[in-house]
């Protein structure tokens, strides 16, 4: 009797985490039990530990291990208080007021107050020490006052709603104080910084693993994590395989429990193999488009990045390269942001005769020996330089798929070359290309289309000046009805003006031993989360 | 052997400043690889350049590169953050515990195929596997180890660097060519000493064959060998890089790898001068053992 | 792929049968065929199926298709092109520059050979694929680059074999007699050195070629060649590994062709090489 009662208990606990996690794998890992090593396997070693420096959505997973934000995200575009106990915003929008947890204790003993916050702000502020961060997130910050241990104040130049992103994200993660005066290498990161996370990072061996071992004091979980306390795990070690077949092999051989980033083609293994499973959850951000270049020809004429649209039968395209397991993009904006704009989808592409129709009307109608279209004995040549330490999702093949969909249906030439960092950089800076690609994983849209559409942005490869866009732009960041002024700037940049691509929506995918459960993505971003809710059964 | 040592610190110089100088005519500056695909603003821009004081001269950065190179701090890498002397130090062991178990394994497999084949019929079999070892691509080698021992047996694990079970397939894969080698010249020295009048003399005393092959023809073929050791050396290093990239194994070739295409000039630099270093240190080696196989050389 | 490129000159194979070098010679004759007029022999490397990836080899694809449903014995015959012409420029650029620094260091005073000959140890010693990784970060990856890192790379070879052939012809009487009759120093090298100290070198070439590919494969494989889409072996091999665990024909194949290639140039070279020595000694 007491064994059955005492099942009940686990199964309903069960379900909790289950329905808590947003997209928690259903599991055959039975009920959470503490205790246990776990060893997931990694695609990307980050560059650095620090999460003020972080950069790489593939070290997501990791950054949440052992720091936290003052809020995170929910599963609807809101956000739920983490280290922050709740805020407040004034009616003008330019204060945020944001109450702070109390007895919360980084692992270096420090202890974590609004004094503590403020130091974190300072650092990010200091000349040299996070450049993007200054110039990106908090460009509209004024400065930040301690109002009482547990209160602080965020003052805006202007109204920007993005703060509460930045509140979110890595860069706005809390280090222990004592770390940021101490740390040796303090941009690069590492155990020397102490954070307040359910783990503790412990070891680092470069180009191997990284060791995180529990907080045993940990008791400051959002509403939203699965369960509250310490951490299930006592122990977990991610081990960086660059390979996925490396990867798959260590899954499939035991040699690891869990693996994140499984390539379309690997999928079958592990769906095929009775002891694993397989979940996929889809990025937040902006979409792996094609940006066209439109300061100079080709693309400067809106008929050709039409015609290269209809040219392109997208879906067959990534069936071939993805076998059935990408997400067709439709809009610049993820698919899974309340941003999303879905009238947009199948309003365009794949359509060769229109394709060839609009670029003979271009001027493009007549054809050189190797089939290409010309123009005054120019060729249609659209150039796409990709640099070869950014290539993911195995983007370099998707390129030569296109390659040949677009010569095939249209005589468009299309040249991809992957390259060195210095030289692609070298090719946007001498505008010595006519297509960028590009998605952003930035968990609230507006951040991403800021850096990509706006005159001023730092990634607008597309060269748009355009500054009904830009106002556009300026209202979303402030608030207001977001909704209907993204609808507006997706109908415009895809609809109307043509200027993107937009070729499926990034996605992560985690496949585990079924002895391993509580595995999910982290709610908003899609990328694998944290190793808080995670269990080994016995 | 003070010559040596100054022969050695002009070629360590030699190499860093052709490096230096590669680097610099690079596409590109070392603004733009720092920023890599983010975010792209004047602020940024000055912000970078200050920190790494990127704003002197190219013959001011050289010799500060130099003369700090010369207190042995190789700087800080631009990509990862931390002292560069770190980031190799921490990626050494991996790469030189594979060179070395392929080295000995590869010398070994030769020793042992030169001796033993020495029937003409083993001898062409022999042969035979010298020319597709030394023929075949190391990569194309251990990916077929990779999916037959690895994926579809399942005997070693397929990565990283854990444990012995782990180095076994990469060893084999850098160690199968050197023996391939090697084993072709250790047969050439011994062929070459049968025919030497000291093998008549030994076999005249009675000496069994297997004797004179061993403690007379072996020893006199080994000479030839360790001449080698410099271009052992280049392959096993060389070699890493591709071994590294199959298997998933840290170490020297990946971060090289890396910092090559992330331009990386500190720890690329740095890379070279250990080359280098390394390959100096080998040199002066091998001419101590030639002094210590062949005592003749003592004199002169 | 450097372990064959370093292989030390004096390294002898036992006399190949008769019949592996007519072997030898059959599927070089093909190979360099392919290179010349690919047409003949296969379809367009470039054309893709989207409908029909990975697919195992079959009669309608005998090498099976790729990720992109590219047939992959059109591939690699397209393939011969690049990893032959790179082969031969590499091995011209190393002939060229070897028999031009050999010559120089043979006729320099002592001091200059001391120089030129230490350097060429260092060159010949040092880690191949870190020299390229270096030229690619000057050059970026693509042809040119691979050329010129492969040919800088080999060119000891051939320089030191030209240095010591020079030194024996210094002594030789004809060129003794040359300087007795007061013929200027240009002519004195190109009449009478040179013609007698390249003979060893086209047959070096040839063996050399096959080092030259396999190095180039090498750096390739790493993603140093020339860029998607062309069909290089090396290229292929390293696109097709991430597909290992379910099409091992696109990347075994391709590296089967380049292993047979360079073992065939090996055997004929060496052919070669052991009648011209019957023919000098």
């Amino acid at each position: 009797m007491r064994h059955r009662l005492w099942l009940a208990a686990a199964a309903s606990l069960a379900l909790l985490a289950g329905c808590s996690s947003s997209g928690g794998t259903a599991t055959d890992a039975g009920a959470p039990v503490s205790g246990g090593s776990l060893s997931w396997a990694v695609e990307t070693e980050p560059i650095t530990l620090n999460p003020h420096q972080y950069a790489q959505a593939k070290a997501r997973l990791l950054v949440w291990n052992n720091f936290e934000a003052l809020l995170t995200h929910d599963d609807k575009g809101g956000y739920v208080p983490w280290l922050a106990t709740g805020y407040e915003v004034s009616p003008d929008g330019k204060t945020y007021t944001v109450k702070l947890r109390t007895g919360v204790t980084f692992s270096d003993g420090t202890k974590f107050d609004a004094a503590a916050v403020k130091a974190n702000v300072d650092q990010l502020l200091a000349d040299g020490y996070a450049p993007t961060v200054a110039a990106v997130q908090l460009k509209n910050l004024k400065n930040v006052e301690v109002v009482d241990p547990a209160t602080i104040k965020y003052n805006l130049k202007q109204p920007d709603v993005l703060i509460l992103d930045f509140l979110s994200s890595p860069q706005g993660a809390v280090v222990s104080p004592k770390s940021l005066k101490e740390a040796k290498n303090l941009k690069a990161g590492g155990p020397e910084l102490a954070g307040t996370g359910p783990f503790i990072l412990d070891k680092y061996t470069p180009g191997q693993e990284l060791h995180y071992v529990k907080n045993p004091n940990y008791n400051w979980a959002p509403a939203n994590a699965g369960h509250t306390g310490p951490a299930y795990l006592d122990e977990v070690t991610y081990r960086f395989l660059k390979e996925s077949s490396v990867r798959v092999g260590a899954l499939t051989s035991g040699q690891v429990q869990v693996i994140e980033g499984v390539p379309a083609t690997d999928q079958a293994q592990i769906t095929a193999n009775p002891q694993l499973t397989l979940s996929k959850g889809l990025n937040s951000g902006s979409a792996y488009s094609y940006y066209f270049n439109t300061s100079h020809a080709p693309f400067d004429d809106i008929r050709v990045r039409q015609a290269f649209r209809d040219a392109l039968d997208v879906d067959t395209v990534l069936q071939g390269v993805y076998r059935g397991t990408a997400t067709r993009a439709w809009s610049v904006i993820s698919p899974t942001s309340p941003l999303y704009d879905s009238s947009l989808e199948k309003t365009y592409g794949n359509d060769a005769a229109k394709a060839n129709a609009t670029l003979d009307a271009a001027g493009w109608s007549t054809r050189d020996a190797e089939g290409y279209r010309t123009k005054d004995g120019k060729r249609l040549t659209a150039r796409l330089v990709q640099s070869a330490p950014f290539v993911r999702d195995r983007r370099d093949i998707l390129a030569q798929a296109v390659q040949a969909a677009v010569k095939q249906s249209a005589g468009i030439d299309l040249k991809v070359s992957v390259v060195d960092q210095g030289t692609a950089t070298k090719a946007i800076e001498d505008n010595q290309y006519e297509i960028f690609d590009n998605s952003r994983a930035d968990t609230d849209a507006g951040a991403a289309l800021n850096l990509l559409l706006r005159s001023d942005g730092a990634i607008n490869r597309t060269g748009v000046q355009d500054t009904q866009l830009d106002s556009l732009l300026a209202a979303g960041e402030a608030g207001g009805d977001r909704v209907k002024t993204y609808g507006e700037i997706q109908q415009k940049v895809i609809a109307k003006d043509a200027l993107i691509q937009p070729l499926y929506a990034p996605a992560d995918q985690i496949a585990s031993s079924k002895a391993v459960g509580g595995l999910g993505f982290e709610p908003t971003a899609g990328v694998p989360g944290n190793a808080y809710n995670v269990w080994l059964s016995k | 052997m003070l010559r040596r040592i100054g022969t050695g610190l002009v070629v360590l110089w030699a190499a860093a400043t052709a490096a230096y100088l590669a680097l610099l005519a690079a596409p590109g500056d070392t603004v733009d690889a720092i920023i890599g695909d983010g975010a792209d603003t004047p602020l940024i821009r000055s912000q970078i350049i200050q920190e790494w004081h990127l704003d002197r001269p190219a013959v001011v950065q050289y010799l500060d590169f130099l003369w700090r190179a010369l207190h042995g701090d190789l700087g800080r890498s631009y990509l990862l953050q931390r002292p560069v002397s770190e980031v190799i130090g921490g990626q050494l062991a991996p790469t030189l515990t594979l060179a070395f178990s392929a080295g000995v394994l590869g010398i070994v497999l030769a020793l042992v195929l030169a001796v033993t084949t020495r029937r003409p019929w083993a001898r062409r079999a022999s042969s035979t596997l010298e020319l597709v070892l030394v023929s075949t691509p190391p990569f194309l080698i251990g990916i077929i180890l990779l999916s037959v021992f690895s994926f579809r047996l399942g005997l070693f694990p397929v990565s990283g660097d854990q444990g012995v079970a782990a180095l076994v397939l990469p060893a084999v894969t850098l160690a199968l060519p050197v023996a391939g080698v090697l084993t072709q010249v250790l047969r050439d020295g011994i062929d070459r000493a049968l025919d030497e009048p000291f093998v008549v003399t030994a076999r005249a005393r009675g000496l069994g064959e297997r004797a004179v092959l061993v403690r007379h023809a072996l020893r006199h073929a080994l000479l030839p060998t360790v001449t080698l050791i410099g271009w052992l050396f280049g392959i096993l290093l060389g070699g890493a890089v591709i071994i590294e990239t199959v298997f998933g194994r840290p170490g020297l070739g990946q971060v090289t790898l890396q910092a090559v295409t992330s331009e990386d000039m500190p720890v690329v630099l740095a890379v070279v001068v250990f080359s280098a270093f390394v390959y100096v240190l080998l040199n002066t080696l091998a001419d101590l053992a030639y002094l210590i196989i062949d005592p003749r050389l003592r004199r002169s | 792929m450097t372990i064959a490129l370093d292989r030390p000159v004096s390294v002898r194979f036992r006399r190949p049968r008769g019949l592996g070098v007519a072997a030898a010679s059959g599927f070089l004759l093909l190979a360099f065929a392919a290179a010349v007029t690919p047409g003949l022999f296969a379809g367009d490397p470039l054309a893709a199926d989207p409908l029909h990836v990975l697919e195992p080899p079959s009669a309608a694809h005998w090498f099976g298709t790729d990720q992109l449903g590219r047939d992959v014995f059109d591939r690699v015959v397209h393939g011969a092109r690049h990893s032959l012409s790179i082969g031969i420029a590499a091995t011209l650029v190393a002939a060229g520059l070897g028999v031009l620094l050999g010559l120089l260091a043979g006729l320099s005073h002592r001091y200059a050979d001391e120089a030129l000959s230490r350097g060429f140890d260092a060159l010949a010693a040092f880690p191949l694929l870190l020299l390229a990784l270096l030229f690619v970060a000057v050059a970026g990856p693509g042809t040119v680059g691979l050329i010129v890192a492969i040919g800088i790379a080999t060119l000891p070879h051939y320089a030191r074999v030209v240095r010591s052939q020079t030194f024996v012809v210094r002594q030789a009487g004809y060129v003794t007699q040359a300087v007795a009759f007061g013929d200027s120093r240009t002519r004195l090298v190109l009449r009478h050195v040179l013609p007698n100290v390249i003979g060893p070198i086209p047959v070096l070439a040839v063996i050399g070629l096959g080092e030259a590919i396999l190095a180039a494969a090498g750096l390739s494989f790493l993603g140093m060649g020339p860029q998607p889409p062309s069909p290089e072996w090396g290229a292929m091999l390293s696109e097709g590994r991430g597909y290992l665990s379910i099409a091992w024909w696109t990347s075994i194949l391709p590296g089967v062709v380049v292993t047979l290639l360079v073992i065939s140039l090996t055997v004929v070279g060496r052919r070669l090489q052991r009648r011209f020595e019957g023919r000098t000694a």
